[in-house]
């Protein structure tokens, strides 16, 4: 599903984000990449909706080299990968419904369609009850439902996810963490970019450890780290 | 329902940038009515010129002594020409008539003279005004007459009038639509900028490029549109209300300030038209760097 041979990617005030990085993951995956800031994870997650691109070596995501990808394919390429941040990027003067209808309106979808999905997937994240609510009346934890909701509304293949938690209580991250790990159990690839301890230890998923834009670990079922 | 959500996105743009939409507006319209003003002022110089070739008459004005037997002979030549539609003797006595029937009001003008100051001519009209000067040198030769005039002269220096007027006001209506179509790309950007979260998340979410810039591009068009609109719309008042009066007070010039609604309706697709290209280019302006993302 995921698949990235040898990629750096220097940046052009000289930082070495990535160096040498070689991944693998395959269909239904749920894979976490952990790090210190600065270890190259966001790089890395940036590689995979084509915002950014690598100086050297190739990204394959869903079967296509996104290195001979065309400019005006890389919204499709998107559609495939749904993207949740640590900051939610919800827009304020929509509501919980309207923020993830938009979603679907934007990319084309029928309004039938968008009428059909958007409660069900509401629902999905636990926020049936909230549809009308401004994204400012809701809590943190909340807030990222509507926005993992968005990003999964259209289906997609995988969903990538950038310190989803980096702003969120530990009793809320874990809700959030059930969230994530039912889409995966839906068959969609999950790749998660994190710091946070507790949540890597207590999933015992796949963990790939970068340090300095090299991969130092890559473990099934592993924990964040020894010793840190 | 893609054209419902486009044009509702534009109509939302523009009323959040109400003032910078304005300006880009007027600013449209003013540089369009140039343009305009230049289409119609050479459309008067057209008619003026029109009106008066339709006049041009050649008068060979006659020697005193040439004697009738000459002026017969000249006649007749004349008259053979293919260029020449018509020619008048006009004696002495029915130029003085003239004369003092053009300057009926000031007496001191005709008084001192008598008809046998002024020459007896031949007034030859031709069939085609741009024959004049052809046939007047070939009439200058002839015996019988002492000078030639004709209206030419006049015609050529209103020409030249219009060419360096026309070149001054498409100058400057030029620099105004370069200034309005900067204008728009400015009230684009700024609509941008309001909205740049939107884009990020359209961006993200995998909306197309062309999904993201329509609703702009049509704002730009849009505005520019308006524009033209407002310029046509004077376009037309002033040919209903100050041509047609103008028209009346100078009715002896000839249907001057009289257009076709062809004439017309070609002025107004003209300001339609490059207002949509200002718009457009505004619009592609504003667009250039955020095309590359």
């Amino acid at each position: 599903m995921i698949k990235t041979t040898n990629v750096s990617k220097y940046y052009k005030d000289g930082i070495r984000a990535l160096e040498g990085v070689s991944i693998d993951i395959e269909k239904g995956e749920f894979v976490f990449i952990v790090g210190p800031s600065g270890s190259g994870k966001s790089t890395f997650i940036k590689l995979l909706t084509k915002e950014e691109d690598p100086t050297e070596g190739k990204v394959f995501v869903a079967g296509k080299d996104l290195s001979t990808l065309p400019g005006w394919r890389v919204p499709y390429l998107r559609r495939n990968v749904g993207c949740v941040f640590q900051d939610f990027k919800l827009l304020p003067n929509k509501t919980v419904f309207e923020n993830v209808a938009f979603g679907l309106e934007v990319i084309g979808r029928p309004k039938a369609m968008v009428r059909r999905q958007v409660p069900q997937i509401l629902e999905l994240v636990g926020l049936g009850e909230k549809l009308d609510r401004f994204p400012d009346e809701l809590s943190g934890g909340e807030q990222q439902r509507v926005s993992i909701a968005r990003a999964f509304v259209n289906r997609p293949l995988i969903l990538v996810a950038d310190e989803p938690t980096g702003n969120l209580d530990p009793a809320t991250s874990v809700g959030i963490m059930r969230l994530l790990d039912r889409i995966n159990r839906t068959g969609t690839t999950v790749v998660m970019a994190t710091h946070d301890h507790a949540i890597v230890d207590s999933m015992r998923r796949r963990v790939i450890e970068l340090e300095n834009g090299h991969i130092v670990r890559d473990q099934s079922r592993g924990i964040y780290g020894v010793g840190t | 329902m893609r054209l419902g959500y486009f044009v509702s996105e534009t109509a939302t743009n523009l009323r959040r940038n109400l003032l910078m939409s304005i300006a880009a507006i007027s600013t449209v319209a003013i540089s369009l009515l140039l343009l305009g003003g230049v289409q119609i002022l050479s459309m008067i110089v057209n008619n003026v010129t029109l009106s008066w070739e339709a006049r041009v008459e050649i008068s060979a004005y006659l020697r005193d002594d040439a004697s009738p037997g000459e002026i017969q002979a000249l006649q007749e030549q004349l008259s053979g020409y293919s260029e020449v539609e018509d020619v008048t003797y006009v004696s002495k006595t029915q130029a003085y008539a003239e004369f003092k029937e053009l300057y009926r009001n000031q007496p001191e003008f005709y008084e001192p003279i008598g008809p046998d100051d002024l020459p007896a001519s031949l007034r030859v009209k031709l069939t085609d005004a741009g024959y004049t000067e052809e046939v007047a040198d070939r009439i200058e030769g002839a015996p019988a007459v002492e000078d030639v005039r004709f209206g030419g002269e006049i015609i050529k220096r209103l020409l030249q009038v219009n060419s360096l007027l026309r070149t001054i006001t498409l100058a400057m209506s030029l620099v105004l639509m370069i200034a309005s179509a900067a204008l728009i790309a400015n009230t684009i950007r700024l609509a941008i900028y309001a909205r740049r979260d939107e884009i990020g998340i359209m961006k993200l979410v995998g909306a197309t490029n062309w999904f993201i810039r329509i609703p702009f591009m049509l704002e730009g068009v849009f505005a520019a549109l308006v524009g033209a609109i407002v310029s046509s719309a004077i376009v037309v008042a002033a040919d209903a209300l100050l041509f047609s009066r103008m028209g009346e007070a100078v009715a002896f010039l000839g249907p001057v300030f009289t257009f076709s609604a062809g004439e017309i309706a070609s002025v107004l697709l003209l300001l339609v038209a490059v207002g949509c290209v200002v718009g457009l280019v505004g619009s592609t302006l504003a667009l250039r760097r955020f095309l590359e993302v």
